[in-house]
């Protein structure tokens, strides 16, 4: 089975390509790469905030993706979803770690995004429709959710330098999760019918 | 845990901030739990939506290769032993191969065993080595023993040692053992050239149990002059060359 450098695959075609990662095929890898290294490369960037750090990370995700990915289950969940939660994972142990050599950078989710290349429409697509979810939160929501995503902090944590109880930091990071979830499947799903009358 | 505790700490668990030493219990609720499974991808969707709204970044064209390898690398397990003395043991495991075969002298060195060689194999890697068997092997051969340090082209990472006796009958054997090959772009098969430039193309490397690549294969051509040793990827491009010497012990 061979695999496309872009568009959707399905869910066995995602397994298949697991599959192969786990078994060292380099195919696999450079497809996995192409498809992914860029939005994991960011994640890195953008939370550790030097190149060499996103280096590093991404190296790191991909070595992840390959011991773990056998335990890999398409019917549980996207690809790109497992993948961007290693490299998110991964992000944050860091951060975590680091934590003692000063703060890390806080990346503000209102900064201003820099000019892409035209051809680069697919991951445009993407962002819009993150950032049109991203601004269906309260402001409250965004901004626990800020504090948990971008500078690793517990809901504890949150808690306490907010000064507000604990059960509702969870409920509102639990409520802006699941917000941001349904309005990126809303507009996906809206894409795939604009799609289909075209 | 009930449902009631995971669902309270799955939010955090989704953005990697839930405390490392109550991870282990909630994954295994989760393993056990397919509505808490199910809370827990949609809490993940929401995360990589977040991380799918940042303004993108773009990595330096290298970085794919370096991916790569060290995918690679990282494959080759062993973190503790450095990449040098695995080399210096390149020779000695060629040797341990011809030595386990030694081992395997009741089974025969006919050409009816040649298709056995495969299963030889898996077991002769699993043997301890003792380089003096492999003396033995080659004495019992009544062969010429010769060798061929293999060395890869460039842009390939990899090293290994090739073993040939030329013997009379079908007792002539060539036993190669190289490290995975990167990037990889097998099967390999292993060609043999001779002084009047005859072209042996003999099998295909196999995976061992080991990691390795190995070759084993008893033949009933002259190989007393062949002067190299060529190891060629699956699109019969060289990848690993090696000239011919005397065999030396170690
Ligand atoms: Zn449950």
């Amino acid at each position: 089975m061979t695999f496309g450098r872009e568009g959707p695959l399905s869910a066995e075609s995602e397994q298949e390509l697991m599959r192969q990662l786990v078994a060292g095929e380099e195919h696999a890898i450079r497809t996995l790469y192409s498809r992914f290294g860029r939005p994991i490369y960011t994640v890195g960037l953008r939370m550790l905030g030097s190149v060499e750090a996103a280096e590093e990370l991404t190296r790191d995700v991909f070595l992840a993706a390959w011991r773990k990915g056998g335990r890999f289950d398409s019917e549980r969940g996207r690809l790109s979803t497992w993948l961007m939660a290693i490299a998110h994972n991964m992000a944050v142990d860091r951060l975590r770690h680091d934590r003692g050599a000063g703060r890390p950078p806080l990346v503000l989710v209102e900064e201003v995004p820099e000019p892409a290349p035209l051809d680069e429409e697919e991951v445009l697509l993407d962002r819009d429709r993150a950032q049109r979810a991203l601004a269906g939160l309260s402001a409250a929501e965004r901004h626990l959710l800020s504090q948990a995503y971008f500078s690793g902090w517990t809901a504890r944590e949150i808690a306490e330098s907010e000064g507000i109880p604990l059960g509702t930091v969870k409920t509102r990071l639990r409520a802006a999760l699941i917000k941001l979830r349904k309005s990126e499947a809303e507009q996906s799903r809206m894409a795939t019918r604009r799609g289909i009358e075209r | 845990m009930t449902c009631l505790e995971a669902r309270d700490q799955l939010p955090e668990y989704a953005l990697g901030v839930l405390p490392a030493e109550r991870v282990r219990d909630l994954e295994r609720h989760l393993e056990g739990c397919a509505g808490c499974r199910r809370e827990t991808a949609e809490l993940h969707q929401g995360v990589e939506t977040m991380s799918f709204s940042l303004p993108q970044a773009s990595p330096p064209p290298a970085l794919a290769d370096r991916v790569v390898r060290g995918l690679f690398e990282g494959a080759r397990a062993k973190p503790s032993q450095p990449r040098a003395s695995r080399r210096a043991v390149r020779v000695l495991a060629a040797a341990t191969l011809a030595a386990a075969l030694v081992a395997f002298g009741a089974i025969g060195w006919g050409v009816a065993e040649r298709h056995r060689a495969q299963s030889i194999n898996a077991i002769a890697i699993r043997r301890i080595e003792n380089i003096d068997k492999l003396d033995t092997f080659i004495k019992s051969l009544g062969g010429q023993p010769f060798q061929a340090q293999l060395v890869p082209v460039a842009g390939i990472e990899s090293s290994g040692t090739a073993v040939i006796v030329s013997a009379s009958g079908a007792n002539s054997v060539v036993i190669i053992d190289v490290l995975p090959l990167i990037p990889n772009h097998g099967p390999y098969s292993v060609q043999l050239i001779d002084r009047s430039g005859r072209v042996f193309s003999l099998g295909h490397l196999q995976s061992s149990t080991s990691g390795d690549l190995v070759f084993v294969q008893f033949t009933a051509q002259d190989l007393s002059r062949v002067l190299s040793v060529t190891i060629l990827d699956a699109h019969s491009n060289v990848v690993m060359t090696g000239k011919v010497a005397p065999y030396s012990k170690g």
